[in-house]
């Protein structure tokens, strides 16, 4: 099928010119509108993704694309390589990338992945993570960890 | 690392704060309380509690076996202790919870139905909900319903609890005791769909045994007579007969097109 073969042109914030066939683009429900509105006949910018952070998320749709057929275990098992090799900052550019192009899978994933990460934290790591302000009184902050004191058993 | 990104940290947006917590278990979430005020306040919203209840049904990390500990003698303290498997493995968590509202009675009190993690807690003279992910009960208000003065209202002999979806709320259903409902309740839930069933008498004119069912979302009871072999068995115990007529209400279930089209 002629369609399949299209190519789609995403332009990175920094530049990079990046061509991807059809199938592994409309992975993005973003850039599947436009191609059903008719709007991505020429390359598409994307103002807020770098093309390192493009070429990752082309990876993960390449992926998906070509990995259709297998079984649901192997595609686990893909998407548990990918995501182990991405760091803490780089993820949390894939997650804003992810949310802006709409790869719903890919925004699961990621979402997921900083979950897991930050689940064993305690309040005080959790506010470094994410660059939160302490706005409870101390006296405050003592009430809530006294009433739910089982949660801060950190043994699983 | 990819280059350059480690010098600047990106600020994720509110939303997709939420997004990644909301993928949490309720443990992380109840000590994420105290790290601020607006995500305490989050947390409580009702679309963050189904989001996260949803995906972490999907994480399929919330598999709970209660053990009720009743003590060496009638004078112990009783409690539930939870244990929960996650991820396939042999890990579990015992955690001791003493049911301090209800009186400290050998066989009180008992679990009458689950419904999205919650339970239905029934003693003596008193029901309420529990939530043991956040180790919460919630003494359940004496119904408002209007009931005959003969009607002993501080027994609960058989009732139903689930989530109406259309009021997005949880209710507990208790049949009005002019109508004699099977008294041992059968080990498994009552409910289908939202609608619950019983086996009852007195419900209709010739007195005969028949299916009481309640719809919870509209709120409405409708009877269904029982399998026609059934009624000829006199040597049937209640809760056998339960057991058959529960099969039996599945089995219409799965055989009709609608979902139980005998109402």
């Amino acid at each position: 099928m002629a369609s399949t073969l299209k190519k789609i042109i995403l332009k990175s914030c920094d530049g990079k010119i990046l061509e991807v066939e059809e199938a592994v683009a409309v992975q993005s429900q973003m850039i599947k509108n436009m191609i059903e509105d008719d709007c991505a006949n020429e390359e598409i910018p994307l103002p807020d993704i770098t093309g390192e952070i493009l070429s990752m998320i082309i990876e993960y749709c390449k992926m998906h694309v070509d990995g259709e057929n297998n079984s649901n275990n192997e595609l686990i098992a893909r998407d548990a390589d990918f995501i182990t090799r991405v760091d803490l900052n780089t993820l949390y550019y894939l997650i804003v990338a992810a949310n802006f192009l709409n790869v719903k899978s890919l925004l699961d994933l990621t979402c997921q992945r900083v979950a897991d990460i930050i689940k064993g934290k305690s309040p005080e790591e959790i506010r470094l993570t994410f660059n939160i302000k302490n706005d409870f009184t101390p006296e405050e902050e003592e009430e809530i960890r006294k009433k739910n004191a089982w949660a801060f058993d950190y043994k699983d | 690392m990819v280059g350059g990104l480690s010098k600047t940290r990106t600020e994720l947006p509110e939303m997709l704060v939420l997004d990644i917590l909301s993928k949490l278990p309720v443990k992380s979430l109840t000590r994420f309380k105290c790290v601020c005020k607006a995500w305490s306040s989050s947390f409580q919203t009702p679309f963050f509690i189904t989001q996260q209840h949803h995906n972490n049904l999907r994480n399929n990390n919330l598999n709970l076996l209660l053990k009720r500990n009743n003590g060496d003698s009638y004078h112990d303290i009783h409690f539930l202790s939870q244990l929960s498997t996650e991820k396939g493995q042999d890990f579990s968590l015992e955690q001791d919870i003493p049911l301090l509202f209800f009186d400290d009675h050998w066989h009180r009190p008992l679990v009458y139905g689950h419904c999205n993690g919650l339970l239905c807690l029934v003693g003596e003279d008193k029901l309420a909900l529990w939530n043991p992910s956040i180790r919460q009960f919630k003494i359940l208000p004496e119904s408002s319903v209007q009931r005959p003065p003969s009607a002993d209202i501080t027994r609960f002999g058989n009732l139903g609890s689930g989530y109406d979806s259309r009021s997005d709320d949880y209710k507990v259903e208790i049949p009005l005791p002019e109508v004699n409902v099977a008294h041992d309740h059968p080990s498994f839930d009552n409910h289908v769909n939202r609608v619950f069933y019983w086996v009852a008498s007195g419900v209709t004119l010739d007195s005969d045994r028949c299916i009481l069912s309640f719809d919870m979302v509209n709120e409405r009871f409708s009877t269904l007579a029982l399998p026609r072999g059934l009624l000829i068995t006199k040597q049937i115990s209640t809760s056998e007969l339960e057991w058959i007529a529960w099969c039996y209400v599945l089995h219409m279930g799965r055989n009709s097109r609608r979902n139980y089209v005998f109402f």
